[in-house]
């Protein structure tokens, strides 16, 4: 019987030891990086893990996630856009459903603005002034808020058209790409009334205004899928860039992409106003002058994120990934890799400083 | 024949008073019927070569659990990956993923041929007679799904077992209310059984949010559950040995899905609604037994998320018909067949159209006995025709070797095999049409201790200990990853490798009236991407995410007259929670205690509990951001009455 008695002392025994047995990894100290190149690191949905990481272009060293660093707490769910003004950074928090306000350089948080609703793009329109672009949600017309910078509270909200995504500030207007259509709302920032609608094509996105003072909007195109599961060609609307002239706001130009099935994204320009730069699978370059597509690749690789660095016209770009930390990888203007850093989850924009 | 009765009476649903495996015994009454006693498992000759661990009626009741992921995760069976109290809960064997974990329903595969997994938290333990945990790849008998391991959940017959009826309440923290009965009757040749479950809670459970500086205490919100469903059975048997099975599941879930931490107030919600229904016919001859069987699922899930206004709503129809011919050869041979035919249809949002998939699928397994029957050896082989092709052959040899009468020695090499879903196959947009299954190869091996005796003053004391040693590699596997068009599309991209130890003690003393059971078990798992797409590589080499590398659990249950204690001692290794391994989520432990108290007066008996879970007050996250709760309490009572059928013919 003792014999029984100690085989059941030494699984308890076991037990007890392997209850005491936790070693988890010693989380690595990271190091600090000031730099001018910010990167907007959307992180994955549901995770709460989106970033803004700094890159420095002399030492060529990242610092993935310096909010995180600086305040002790993860900046959120699918960190959409950010916006600096003056000594603030404006970080727009899309599925947190907040905008985050930081110092520009330390990025300690200095506010936060709580409760707008799947919010996209931040815009200063005037003193003490921003609009956010909202959502809302898909069912129905989204919305942009106008922020009270001095109180940081929304004073009230323009109703926008379906998915308003970009903002663009030109000419004393202030355009929103409504994304879920085809139109551009055109806001008097002055009355806060939407005084002109633009049609262009079909999911405009991101806004540039090139050398000539135009604006280019890149539309995503509108897809639709066949009882086979393959998209019907005939019911579904190719990718354009569109140039429409800020002042009459009279559409001239749409130079649509070669495939109807392509979804271009990301619009850049460089600082020469010259130079149109998206990505479509891989990334294009566009002259401001040409009639027709450049179906020739400049880099031939898929991206998730671009951005033009002002100075230099050297490519960022981010790599596709969300469920690690990826890859800002540098280009020449023409396309030839230069060098690479880590950044955060699903890098989607760079802002230069 | 009154103990007996008396155990068997008190297993269902009451903790068996000897923990262990006593509770399968029946009064003299059944055992007459032992021969023709109709077992819905249809696994018993089907592990060669493997693990199979049973979780008996006693196991599945000694803590109250409202979901089985929960105990499966609280017994350290399987890692279970649970979004927050009764969310999604995806089952994880050997660092595979849910995808890989073939459940069965007697016998009958319950992977959604949508995404491929089932949701454990849409398993109410009440509603399980029998578990079988089979670790291990063993696709060559259960087909697609089965690569990590597989669980058979099982809803025993057992004629001539009397009438039973009974009914349990239990009220818990954070308005936690659940209310079973249950009913069952069965003379000689018939079997009826029904059980009846009501749940609600709400889950406005306080955590602390690590998403502020201040980290303060939140309450949980949108996280209530409401569940109703039943099980009816119903069982013949027939002349010349034959019999039949009916069973039917509806469930209905309306659960909200609880706020992530950092993450905007969540509205959505899920209803997941289904019918399951089966039926079976069996013949056992003297040396062919026959088997038919056959199956109907129609499953539904609404999701509706008002803070995006998303409505999507989804629905699969599978149909499952089966035919099986079992002969024995040779006392030391046996052969069976089996052909499966399996047809699945969907309605999705997601889906342009109908998708569906219609598979033939069959084996043909050897079984042998030698060397004075401590050699027992299986091999199978599968194949199967899906939608105008056959996949590649999926082999499986498993050898069971005793040294010792009391130490077997086990192994087994297999090929196992995962369809890619609807999902992979036709999502709009990035569905892929021309994935290919993902197929790996895994072997293990291990050594089982098991020891039993009775000491002469009447101590009964039962040993039991294995160690398992596995690898595997799985190629193909399909990875959801961006494309040209800037959404995601699947591709067969990925390759693991899955590797670890498990070990596993169990001792179980029975002395008097005093019954104790102590069995502690340890996982080490690594699993790792082996190769990976552009871009990615550093991933390479890395663990999965949410796999832990260490997992260990103790428990210790004791029964002394009519109280019993048991107590849980569970260790979660860390998990990485990024592909990189960058960051990574605290090991955990937490501790559970039942204390029970039964009451017996003739043929009606009560039964008062009350639970402590998470007794330590661990501040814990399973999965990141996903609140969980800390120390709770649950109180209830259980109520049953149970009338022997009347003596047969001998």
């Amino acid at each position: 019987m003792k014999k029984q008695f100690l085989i059941l002392k030494s699984t308890a025994l076991l037990a007890i030891s392997i209850g005491f047995y936790a070693c988890d990894p010693t989380k690595v100290e990271t190091k600090q990086v000031s730099g001018s190149v910010y990167v907007v690191c959307e992180g994955n949905f549901n995770a709460a893990n989106g970033a803004i990481s700094v890159y420095n272009e002399g030492s060529k060293l990242a610092q993935v996630d310096i909010y995180k660093d600086k305040n002790g707490v993860p900046l959120g769910d699918l960190v959409q856009s950010l916006t600096f003004d003056g000594d603030k950074g404006y970080i727009v928090v899309n599925n947190s459903n907040k905008l985050e306000i930081v110092d520009a350089s330390t990025f300690a948080s200095k506010g936060v603005i709580n409760g707008l609703k799947l919010p996209r793009y931040f815009a200063k329109v005037g003193n003490n002034k921003a609009y956010v672009t909202e959502y809302v949600s898909y069912l129905e017309n989204g919305r942009v808020a106008v922020i009270d910078l001095a109180s940081n509270t929304v004073s009230k909200t323009i109703q926008a058209g379906y998915l308003p995504e970009n903002l663009l500030v030109h000419d004393s207007k202030i355009f929103v790409s409504n994304n879920g259509g085809n139109t551009i709302s055109v806001i008097n920032p002055n009355t806060d009334a939407v005084e002109n609608t633009i049609t262009v094509a079909g999911a405009p996105a991101r806004m540039a205004v090139d050398a000539n003072g135009k604006i280019w909007v890149l539309c995503r195109g509108t897809k639709s899928y066949k009882s086979d599961f393959s998209i019907d060609l005939a019911n579904s609307t190719a990718g354009a860039l569109v140039r429409f002239d800020p002042t009459t706001l009279a559409l001239e130009t749409t130079i649509s992409l070669a495939n109807v099935a392509d979804s271009p994204s990301n619009l850049m320009i460089n600082s020469t106003g010259d130079k149109l730069y998206y990505l479509n699978g891989a990334v294009f370059e566009q002259s401001i002058n040409a009639m027709a597509i450049n179906t020739t690749p400049l880099i031939n690789r898929n991206f998730y994120g671009l951005g033009i660095q002002p100075s230099t016209g050297t490519i960022y770009v981010g790599t596709f990934g969300f469920i690690s930390n990826q890859k800002l990888i540098r280009y020449n203007t023409n396309g030839v890799a230069l060098d690479s850093a880590e950044v955060g989850i699903g890098p989607r924009e760079f802002v230069f400083k | 024949m009154g103990v007996n009765i008396l155990l068997y009476f008190f297993s269902i649903p009451f903790a068996c008073p000897t923990g262990w495996a006593d509770c399968e015994m029946l009064g003299d009454s059944s055992i007459v019927l032992k021969d023709v006693l109709v077992e819905s498992s249809r696994s018993k000759h089907e592990t060669i070569g493997l693990q199979n661990i049973v979780l008996d009626s006693a196991s599945l009741n000694r803590f109250q659990s409202p979901f089985f992921g929960d105990l499966l995760n609280q017994q350290n069976l399987l890692f279970v990956k649970t979004y927050g109290v009764g969310g999604l809960a995806t089952p994880a064997f050997r660092g595979s993923s849910a995808e890989h974990t073939a459940v069965l329903w007697n016998g009958f595969n319950l992977q959604s041929p949508m995404n491929g997994t089932l949701d454990f938290s849409l398993l109410p333990p009440e509603f399980i007679g029998e578990a079988q945990v089979q670790p291990g790849s063993n696709a060559s008998k259960w087909g697609s799904g089965s690569v990590g391991g597989t669980i058979q959940l099982l809803n025993p017959v057992r004629f001539g077992s009397g009438t039973r009826a009974g009914l349990q309440a239990s009220i818990g923290s954070f308005n936690a209310y659940r209310q079973f009965a249950h009913f069952s009757t069965s003379q000689n040749k018939r079997y009826f059984s029904v059980k009846i479950l009501n749940y609600k809670v709400l889950n406005n459970f306080p955590y602390k949010n690590t998403s502020l500086k201040e980290q303060p205490t939140d309450y949980q919100n949108n996280a209530g559950i409401e569940q109703q469903g039943i099980l009816a059975e119903q069982s013949f048997l027939l002349p010349k040995n034959q019999a039949i099975n009916l069973k039917y599941w509806y469930m209905n879930s309306e659960r909200q899905l609880g706020s992530i931490i950092g993450v905007a107030e969540s509205k959505a919600s899920q209803q997941d609604w289904f019918h399951r229904i089966m039926a079976d016919w069996q013949r056992h001859g003297k040396n062919v037994n026959w088997y038919l069987r056959s199956a109907y699922f129609d499953e539904r899930i609404l999701y509706k998320d008002f803070a995006y206004g998303i409505y999507s709503f989804s629905r699969s129809l599978s149909s499952v018909t089966e035919v099986e011919n079992k002969i024995t050869l040779h006392k030391n041979h046996a052969l069976a067949f089996r052909i499966n035919n399996t047809y699945s249809k969907a309605v999705s949002d997601g889906y342009p159209n109908f998708p569906e998939i219609h598979r033939i699928g069959g084996f043909v397994s050897y079984e042998l006995l030698a060397f004075a029957e401590k050699l027992q050896a299986n091999a199978t082989i599968r194949n199967e025709w899906v939608a105008g092709k056959f996949i590649p052959i999926i082999p499986f040899v498993g050898l069971g070797y005793k040294l010792m009468p009391a130490l077997e020695l086990k192994y087994s090499f297999s090929r196992a095999y995962r369809l890619p879903t609807f999902n992979d196959l036709y999502w709009i947009p990035g569905g892929n049409s021309t994935l290919l299954p993902e197929t790996g190869w895994a072997q293990e091996g291990g050594l089982h201790f098991q020891k039993q005796g009775v000491e002469a003053n009447n101590l009964k004391w039962k040993f039991n200990s294995s160690l398992t040693i596995f690898s595997s590699l799985l190629q193909n596997r399909i990875i959801w990853q961006p494309t040209n068009a800037g959404y995601f599309s699947p591709q067969n991209m990925q390759e693991v490798w899955a590797r670890g130890v498990e070990v596993k003690l169990k001792s179980v003393i029975d002395f008097q009236q005093l019954s104790l059971e102590i069995s502690t078990n340890y996982d080490f798992t690594q699993s790792t991407a082996e190769k990976v797409e552009r871009g990615q590589e550093n991933q390479l080499g890395k663990q999965l995410i949410y796999i832990p590398i260490h997992r260990a659990n103790a428990t210790i249950a004791a029964i002394w007259k009519n109280y019993a204690i048991s107590y849980n001692h569970g260790f979660k290794g860390y998990r990485y929670t990024v592909a990189d391994n960058n960051t990574f989520l605290p090991s955990y432990q937490l501790g559970d205690v039942q204390v029970s108290k039964l009451f017996v007066r003739n043929q009606f008996s009560l039964k008062v509990f009350g639970q402590i879970n998470n007794l330590w007050n661990e501040d814990y996250q399973v999965l990141p951001n996903r609140p969980m709760p800390q120390r709770n309490y649950l109180f209830g009572v259980a109520f049953q009455f149970y009338q022997p059928s009347k003596p047969l013919i001998k």
